[in-house]
């Protein structure tokens, strides 16, 4: 409800937390839905039957689904939800904007959510990676997204803190790039007002080099600089100690944003995209590996000392393992931009690993454990219900993750091989359908470590609806135990 | 209500309108869909506002001392 | 050079978010701009045209079906690339794509160059039941596509809609739309005009006056990786 919360030292300072519970409940929801629809499509990937000759069911319907789910809804409603709590709280001001513009942020957002994921089934999809929604349903995303963009920096406008905290530099960026990437990638004419079908604006290899500009920046400003954003704020938070070095923040932030934008050309090694081009964004990616680290190193070095809270702190645990797969898989990428190494990857499953290497092991991961610190703060309970499921989780989905990503880079090594290989009279030696036989036990381990990681996800939901409910975790008024997540800071 | 809740409130109603306009007019199953869960949404989100409201309105009487 | 101190940033929202915007706006504008600029980028090829509407039709069925998601549409420059699929794509051969369709992931075979590999009743059969034909695919079966009507009501605006973007529909192929979606979608109609308007154009065994989304997704693939002579290109002139 809108009743004034008072903080316990500081002014009388009412945040809208309500939004950010209804964010964080969405984002909790949709992980579950991406990763079991993840785990459906890996399943119809070993066994083709699974795709019951429907067409609302095949891989081809459901594989947006699952990416969308995954990046936007899991991903999205997150940000949203932190970006509001950390934009707040680190301006010392309430969001700004009446109520019911936060509500209409949070239900049409998540309206968006729904009606692309229903036109995919549908078979409404603009084919393009990650840009998968047809004209309308965008139309529709770019006016929640200006109001999104309006209220966050409105509210920074109105701070009561002089300086803008780093956490919400990166969440700012995200916010803008992402409504420039959008926009110019989805550049189209409709067929008619009244049909949900367009023709883009681009073709051919302009087309290929704005999607991949597009594509390539929606995991580094969506799925990398938001998320560090979070990390900017609840790992100092957690650790008890300020961020590593504040120095090394202003350079990777600023060196960050700006070699991302140019990677985009290493999706497009050795095709028809003029060579300048592939050089230049090979070149950038490996200058990327830089600031990542930057960031990295940030993030880890926080922790000094204060690595024995790892001990006593299962959800900052989350949080730094998120960190050191950021680490991991911002040195594959550069890796894997080199053209040589490329002329493997390009296509075959290495690709997926590396992209749930990122999107499980940081992406998830860093969620998880703002999700963990989050909620007994909004929802004024004295901690999480239970230290050892979140350690259960924790392991459970290391260990998913583990067996997807091992999976995945023997199924790709062995596919670009296999693609290559000649016999001893100078023939190619495996038919391409030997590749497909050849990899389907490393699909199976694949599901196997998704299903881990949803089961993970399951525990979590459990954990934090016991919390949000039970007795035991109950506020009382009396000193609350040391080191605990409390509300109202 | 406050003008917040005006504002947003017209505004998502002239989003349910369009909704209906183009359902009216749609060519193929995919707007004919959006066009009435946008208006379906419209007509949802406007109720919750006014919802809210109410209860802030009877929340603020009781805790004035008015009677029901 | 006027050196703009951190703190000043950090302490105007205003500020920070024009630098920001200025900062990453760079990569794209020196990436993509020239694309359209540089008139080597594309090199004009003998052949190239246009999808006739059946082809259109069937193009789009692909691209919402997410085919692209299995299927790639761009050979690379690779040795054993161009010996298991053909010639390496040229950039020229996918620029009236919208969207392309080069994909990033090949849990089936390329396809840039799938025109007049197999019979369109190969392709009726594999995509009603792929297992049958390949008995390792992991490809899901599209046999809804030869139960569905395939709608044409819009053909012309979409041809239009295209000409308007910048691909080169007549007003004579406009007109004719409609017929000549029809006649390529049964092989025993003359086909005098389509391959007239749209040379290469493949007729498919489609039941008259009955066109199938089968039928015009068969018409596409055949057309796939055809239109260009490689016998009468010369590396040279391929050279930027």
């Amino acid at each position: 409800m809108a009743e004034a919360v008072l903080a316990p030292a500081s002014p009388a300072i009412s945040y809208n937390d309500e939004v950010i519970k209804k964010f964080t409940i969405a984002s909790v929801f949709w992980g579950i839905v991406a990763m079991t629809v993840g785990v459906y499509i890996a399943t119809e990937l070993c066994w083709p039957a699974f795709n019951l000759g429907l067409s609302f069911l095949n891989f081809g319907r459901l594989r947006p689904v699952h990416t969308s789910a995954a990046i936007f809804a899991f991903g999205g409603n997150a940000l949203f939800a932190t970006s509001f709590y950390v934009v707040q709280r680190t301006c010392r001001a309430r969001l700004a904007g009446p109520e019911a513009l936060h509500d209409f942020l949070f239900w049409g957002y998540n309206f968006f959510i729904v009606m692309a994921a229903l036109s995919y089934v549908m078979g409404y999809s603009r084919g393009q990676e990650y840009s998968e929604p047809e004209w309308h349903i965008t139309v529709f995303l770019v006016v929640v997204w200006v109001l999104y963009a309006a209220v966050f920096i409105a509210t920074l406008l109105k701070r009561a803190e002089p300086h803008i905290y780093v956490a919400n530099w990166f969440y700012l960026a995200f916010i803008l790039t992402v409504a420039v990437l959008v926009l110019v990638n989805n550049a189209a004419l409709p067929v008619s007002p009244f049909a949900g079908k367009s023709y883009v604006v681009y073709s051919g290899v302009q087309n290929a080099m704005v999607q991949w500009w597009y594509g390539h920046n929606a995991v580094g400003f969506f799925l990398t600089a938001a998320f560090l954003g979070m990390m900017y704020y609840f790992i100092p938070k957690q650790a008890g100690r300020p961020v590593y070095s504040y120095r090394l923040s202003v350079v990777h932030f600023w060196s960050l944003i700006f070699l991302y934008m140019w990677a985009g050309p290493h999706h497009l090694h050795y095709t028809s995209l003029p060579d300048w081009t592939q050089t230049l964004g090979m070149a950038f990616s490996i200058m990327l590996w830089m600031p990542s680290w930057g960031g990295m190193i940030n993030g880890l070095m926080t922790l000094s000392g204060a690595w024995d809270k790892l001990r006593t702190d299962p959800a900052l645990r989350f949080s730094v393992t998120a960190v050191g797969f950021y680490g991991m898989s911002t040195f594959e990428g550069p890796v894997m931009s080199i053209r040589e190494v490329n002329s493997l990857a390009h296509y075959t499953d290495w690709v997926i690993g590396h992209v749930h290497s990122g999107a499980l092991g940081w992406v998830a991961f860093i969620t998880f454990g703002a999700i963990y610190y989050m909620v007994p703060a909004l929802w004024r309970r004295s901690g999480l219900y239970s230290n050892k499921l979140v350690a259960w989780h924790y392991w459970i989905a290391t260990l998913g993750i583990v067996f997807y990503i091992s999976a995945m880079w023997v199924a790709g090594i062995m596919q670009g091989l296999m693609w290559r290989a000649y016999d001893q009279f100078g023939f190619l030696q495996y038919s391409f359908s030997e590749a497909v036989s050849a990899v389907h036990p490393y699909y199976v381990i694949r599901l196997l470590g998704g299903l881990m990681f949803l089961t993970g996800m399951l525990m979590m939901t459990y954990n934090l609806i016991q919390t949000v409910r039970s007795p035991s975790t109950q506020r009382r008024e009396a000193a609350l135990p040391a080191g605990l997540a409390v509300a109202g800071e | 209500m406050n003008l917040g809740d005006i504002i947003v409130g017209a505004f998502v109603a002239l989003l349910g309108l369009i909704g209906l306009v183009l359902a009216g007019g749609a060519l193929d199953q995919e707007i004919y869909l959006f066009g009435l869960s946008l208006f379906a949404f419209a007509v949802a989100f406007d109720w919750g506002l006014m919802l809210k409201a109410n209860r802030r309105a009877e929340a603020a009487r009781a805790r004035s001392g008015a009677h029901g | 050079m006027f050196k703009i101190r951190h703190e000043t940033i950090e302490k105007n929202a205003i500020l920070l978010l024009v630098l920001t915007v200025i900062t990453v706006a760079i990569g794209g504008i020196v990436e993509i701009v020239p694309l359209f600029t540089i008139e080597t980028t594309v090199e004009p090829v003998k052949g190239v045209r246009p999808y006739s509407p059946l082809e259109l039709a069937g193009r789009n069925i692909y691209v919402r079906e997410g085919c692209y998601l299995c299927h790639s549409q761009q050979i690379r420059t690779l040795k054993d690339e161009v010996e298991r699929y053909g010639h390496y794509s040229l950039a020229a051969e996918s620029m009236y794509d919208r969207p392309f369709q080069w994909g990033s992931k090949r849990i089936g075979p390329d396809l840039a160059r799938v025109g007049g590999r197999y019979s369109s009743d190969w392709h009726y059969a594999h995509l009603r039941h792929p297992q049958a034909l390949v008995p390792e695919s992991l490809m899901p079966s599209y046999a809804f596509l030869a139960a569905t009507r395939l709608n044409y009501d819009l053909i012309e605006r979409h041809m239009s809609v295209q000409r308007t973007l910048g691909v080169p529909y007549t007003d004579e192929e406009i007109a004719n739309a409609r017929q000549d979606l029809l006649a390529q979608a049964n092989a025993q109609d003359d086909q005098d005009a389509v391959v007239k308007r749209y040379p290469k154009a493949v007729a498919v065994p489609g039941q008259p006056g009955f066109p199938t989304e089968m039928d015009a997704l068969v018409a596409y693939l055949q057309v796939l990786g055809t239109m260009v002579d490689f016998a009468d290109i010369a590396v040279e002139k391929l050279q930027q």
